[in-house]
């Protein structure tokens, strides 16, 4: 698939655990990272044309962190729609998980949805969609100084949320 | 050669393997010489490893299938733009917003043709005040009793 480009459908098809990671670990609960994949997907499908072989999940990355800042956006315009704040709604499947890791993962997720997305997506788009800093940056149209400052913050942040799940 | 300035933030630079050499260089000795910058180093790659460790994630088939179906059904065809929306939550039954927009849009479209078409009492030629005036005059100056009952037809309805 990297000298040609692919179809949306192949798209869904190979990348559709990467989406879906990526967009579950911004948004935080299922419902609204399905929701980013599928405009993440239609904007994907609209772009195609736009693409040019090299880095797909660069791409990708890049799209569903577009759709999930707009949607930041949009509901701090609509409070009412606000982002669930409360980190026990996030419930990660994870099938075949032993019980000890499956806690673990839910411990890092909850205290990863703990901090603000102006950490966590710079965080996700590193730690989970393995981005350069460069590649972060200019996807969030920010000097890589940022994005390394971010990076750094959010990291020990989530590392205090971490250790206040252990105490509790 | 002025070593670079270093700040507590390159930490996390350093375990991503994204500084030059020389900062890496010297971050290295500010490392051996600091427990404060080693614990704060070891800090941040347990969290740093704590997300990396997480799970990749998967919807189940069924959720995955409706998910591609609705991207199908929606999209317009490649290389047609559509405005940003907002998002479409299909799962919960909810009707797509754009199609509720357009159905919006196509109602103002045919009220504002309606408008433009369709004739109104000012666009109507001859007037019918007009019209009535002038065969009321006629009428009156010639005799004639059908045209002299323009203005009564008026009067009862035919100019509302």
């Amino acid at each position: 698939m990297a000298d040609r480009v692919p179809t949306w459908e192949e798209v869904a098809r190979d990348y559709g655990g990467f989406l879906y990671s990526v967009a579950y670990r911004l948004a935080g609960n299922q419902d609204d990272a399905q929701d980013l994949v599928q405009e993440a997907l239609i904007r994907v499908r609209r772009g195609l044309e736009r693409y040019e072989p090299g880095s797909l999940e660069g791409w990708l990355a890049r799209i569903v962190t577009n759709v999930f800042l707009d949607e930041v956006r949009r509901r701090r315009r609509r409070p009412a729609d606000a982002l669930p704040d409360d980190p026990g709604r996030v419930l990660p499947p994870t099938p075949g998980a032993d019980e000890a890791s499956q806690q673990l993962s839910t411990e890092v997720q909850v205290a990863l949805a703990s901090i603000p997305e102006e950490f966590r997506v710079p965080v996700v788009l590193c730690d989970v969609a393995d981005q350069s800093y460069e590649h972060i940056a200019t996807t969030l149209g920010v000097p890589v100084g940022t994005v390394r400052s971010r990076i750094h913050r959010g990291r020990r942040l989530l590392r205090t949320a971490l250790t206040e799940e252990e105490a509790r | 050669m002025t070593p670079p300035e270093l700040s507590e933030d390159l930490l996390s630079a350093y375990l991503d393997d994204e500084l030059d050499a020389e900062t890496r260089v010297a971050l290295d000795e500010r490392l051996a010489a600091s427990s404060e910058w080693r614990t704060v180093l070891a800090e941040v790659r347990a969290a740093r490893d704590a997300v990396r460790a997480l799970p990749r994630l998967n919807l189940a088939p069924d959720a995955w299938d409706r998910l591609v179906q609705a991207v199908a059904a929606d999209a317009p065809p490649p290389g047609r733009a559509g405005p940003a929306r907002a998002l479409l939550r299909l799962r919960r039954g909810a009707a797509s917003r754009p199609v509720r927009w357009v159905g919006a849009a196509a109602a103002a479209a045919a009220v504002v043709v309606a408008a433009l078409v369709l004739p109104t009492p000012a666009r109507i030629t001859p007037k019918v005040a007009t019209f009535n005036n002038e065969q009321s005059a006629r009428a009156s100056v010639a005799g004639d009793p059908v045209s002299a009952l323009a203005g009564v037809g008026l009067m009862h309805g035919l100019g509302r």
